[in-house]
């Protein structure tokens, strides 16, 4: 990993920002591409619908494929053994078809295949891939943890009313909220 | 070397003390030069530093301030990081983890904006509990500074006087915005404190409360204040700069004070900086302020040291770097049956005092006790994710942690002592200059407290709050306020700074901040720094009309 620091006694104020935007690449590969999240240049392949399709299982929400797709992205790059066990969970699921990921879940026969599966549902909660030596981030405000309490907690750097707009009311903590 | 004009006043650092004095001299009609050693950073770089963060080092307020080489500070993003700057040592090192930013506009950067006031009898421990020193002057004294700095940084505080402290003392002005309303964990914890006789007031804070306030938006409730608010409705020091520059105030960024140079008279003459490219500059000037904050300061004042002033400069009480100071806190995690809700509004909002006074001072100190605010979203999910949940599962495990796990703090009131100390290291930073080494101890004053008084009241209090889980870590934190190493007093023979923050041995150096406060007390500091830099500004301006 390397720390965004040059020895350089020369260096300028330009190369010090681009030293600081460049900090998420420290922890981060695909960096450079978050720029295209909004741009809609990204092209969806064979690989990134099957992520979709198993994803679906997994995680029971409304799925973002914009996110999805540089999910997949970052895991092929990162992840060992990512693009085989992602065949081998939309293998089991066609066999299967279990109605749920609670059924997928428990069916399925081998730890490598779970612990794969377990880390497609994390990168969805946390915006962010796990890889063998880095992390990818790829979303911050669409990633899942944040809607699970979204009807009470603000996401941290966005506001979830407006000037003294909070109350110390709070729904019940039974209601998920739809997401 | 490149020799600049002579200035009236140069000003080494930017923070909210810095940037207060400058602004002051500026409108006394005086010219100012301020030194920076970090870069002006913009906002919204900050804002996506933060947001670009791994989730687990969004924890981390030093990470969206990535340093540049020439002005290092104590780094956490990966093991080992923080030993890279600061040179700890001593028993509880560890509780001396200050972190701060050098860029333009300093720690309030990332600062949460509490501005507690000290009480009267904080000021004269010594006197009253015959622990620690007096403060050179009494509260009256300081009172129409504090009301001068609430202004100045725009702080919101109760307008009901039993909520306000400290309590029973009258105030010279309100506070200049009404206060901000509760979420429902502060709330929560508000009314389950009250029956034990521990009241939680709601913070006096430095954001906007409904209004805008100085050309800043009204706070938002966004829950970031640390490590940034987005929006700048929190003060930072920072938003002063573009008001000091068209003011006329000259502002040299990455610019690193490395030496201050004083004649044969004591007089100080000069400052000299480094670039980035190792080139050192000389500016001259008539008056100097050297606000670098706690560690810096006196860390540039035994950098300097000639001659003639073989300590260092301010520095023949040799009290320069001693009586380190901070609030040396303990943090619990509770959890409970029943949802507290944190994570709505700022990151704190509101905190037990009246656990700071009282009598029990001659034996242990006093302490500050508040429920963190921050949302806990992703903390929650971490730990429900660590459990290997998924699907429905998932979402209420993580719906739970967030909602019914919270974290008290308590912040203990230090003593000054003279062994804990600030010296150069032989360690050398990027520029080959001296880091900061610093020998702490909280000490038994503090001990005790924890023992006696603090942790029995932490389990108390999650005893109140039904927790089923609390969880203390027993090591001695830091609470990021940093004192004492240019200590006020009366005699030069044992204090560094006069009643104004000037140097006993210069009279035209000032070194106002936390560094000059006697003691600490048990509230978040900075609003008695701001009350010194302004009393610290009408006495500079006042040196130069009789001169
Ligand atoms: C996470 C966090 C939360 C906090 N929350 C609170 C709070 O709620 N309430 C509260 O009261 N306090 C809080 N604090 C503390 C508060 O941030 C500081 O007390 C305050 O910012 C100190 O102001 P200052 O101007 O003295 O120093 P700083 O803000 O540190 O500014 C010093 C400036 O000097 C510059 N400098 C340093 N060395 C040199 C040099 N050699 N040459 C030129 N320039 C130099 C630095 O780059 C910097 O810009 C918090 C701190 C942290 C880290
Ligand atoms: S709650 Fe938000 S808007 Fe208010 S001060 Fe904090 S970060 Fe800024």
């Amino acid at each position: 990993m390397r720390i965004s620091r040059s020895t350089s006694p020369r260096i300028g104020r330009r190369e010090l920002l681009l030293g600081m935007s460049s900090l998420s690449a420290l922890f981060c590969v695909q960096a450079t591409r978050a720029a295209t999240l909004s741009g809609g240049a990204l092209r969806s392949g064979v690989v990134h619908q099957k992520f979709m399709s198993v994803s679906s299982l997994l995680v029971p929400h409304k799925l973002n494929e914009t996110i999805g797709i540089r999910t997949a992205d970052a895991m092929i790059a990162t992840v060992p053994d990512f693009p085989e066990h992602l065949e081998q969970l939309a293998s089991f699921i066609e066999a299967k078809k279990p109605a749920d990921v609670e059924e997928l879940m428990e069916a399925l026969p081998d730890v490598s295949l779970k612990n794969a599966a377990q880390s497609i549902i994390e990168s969805w909660y946390t915006g962010a891939v796990q890889g063998a030596s880095t992390i990818s981030v790829i979303s911050y405000e669409e990633a899942l943890m944040f809607k699970v309490t979204s009807d009470v907690m603000t996401i941290p750097s966005y506001a979830i009313s407006g000037p003294n707009g909070w109350t110390a009311d709070a729904p019940p903590l039974s209601q998920l909220p739809i997401f | 070397m490149v020799n600049e004009t002579k200035y009236d006043v140069v000003v080494v650092g930017t923070g909210v003390v810095g940037c207060l004095i400058a602004e002051q001299a500026l409108d006394a009609g005086l010219s100012v030069l301020m030194l920076e050693a970090g870069p002006k950073v913009d906002r919204q770089t900050i804002v996506e530093n933060f947001r670009n963060l791994p989730p687990s080092l969004r924890h981390h307020w030093d990470a969206p301030f990535p340093p540049p080489p020439w002005a290092p500070v104590l780094e956490t993003r990966t093991p080992g990081e923080e030993n890279a700057y600061l040179d700890l040592t001593g028993p509880n090192a560890t509780a001396y983890q200050q972190g701060y930013v050098r860029y333009a506009g300093g720690a309030t950067w990332h600062w949460a904006g509490i501005c507690w006031r000290m009480t009267p009898e904080d000021l004269k421990l010594k006197s009253l509990y015959g622990v620690g020193r007096d403060w050179a002057f009494d509260y009256e004294t300081l009172e129409p500074y504090y009301a001068r700095a609430e202004y100045a940084l725009g702080v919101c505080g109760p307008t009901d006087a039993a909520l306000q402290w400290p309590p029973k003392t009258p105030r010279s002005r309100p506070y200049p915005m009404g206060p901000l309303p509760l979420g429902p964990g502060e709330q929560r914890f508000t009314d389950v404190m009250a029956p034990l006789g521990l009241q939680n007031l709601p913070a006096p804070q430095a954001r906007n409360s409904g209004v805008s306030y100085d050309g800043r938006p009204a706070c938002c409730g966004n829950n970031n204040c640390f490590p940034v608010c987005p929006i700048a409705a929190k003060y930072d020091a920072a938003t002063a700069l573009p008001r000091i520059e068209a003011k006329g105030g000259k502002l040299l960024t990455n610019a690193v004070a490395y030496r201050i140079e004083a004649d044969d008279r004591h007089k100080i003459q000069a400052v000299h900086y480094y670039d980035p490219h190792r080139t050192s500059h000389r500016v001259t000037g008539r008056a100097f302020v050297i606000a670098c904050n706690g560690i810096e300061t006196p860390k540039l004042l035994l950098l300097s040291k000639d001659d003639r002033h073989p300590n260092g400069i301010a520095n023949s009480s040799d009290q320069v770097g001693r009586n380190m100071m901070d609030q040396p806190k303990l943090k619990a995690t509770v959890e409970m049956s029943e949802p507290l809700w944190t994570g709505v509004g700022p990151v704190q909002g509101s905190s037990i005092l009246n656990t700071s006074q009282g009598d029990f001072r001659s034996e242990y100190a006093g302490a500050m006790f508040r429920m963190e605010n921050m949302a806990r979203g992703s903390i929650g999910a971490a730990e429900a994710l660590k459990k290997g949940l998924y699907g429905r599962a998932l979402d209420q495990e993580i719906r739970r942690l967030s909602a019914c796990t919270g974290l008290l703090v308590v912040e203990h009131e230090p003593l000054p002592s003279s062994i804990n100390r600030l010296t150069l290291s032989d360690k050398k930073d990027w520029l080959g200059l001296n880091r900061p080494r610093i020998y702490y101890d909280v000490g038994d004053y503090v001990r005790r407290s924890a023992e006696q008084y603090t942790i029995p009241t932490l389990k108390k209090m999650a005893a109140a709050l039904g927790a089923t889980k609390f969880d203390l870590n027993p090591e001695f934190l830091h609470s990021d306020h940093i004192m004492g190493g240019c200590i006020m007093g009366k005699d030069p023979s044992d204090s560094v700074v006069d009643v104004d923050c000037r140097s006993h041995d210069h009279e035209n150096l000032f070194l106002p901040g936390g560094a000059a406060m006697t003691t600490g007390g048990s509230g978040n500091s900075t609003i008695t720094m701001a009350a010194l830099a302004l009393k610290a500004a009408d006495a500079i301006v006042a040196q130069f009309k009789t001169a």
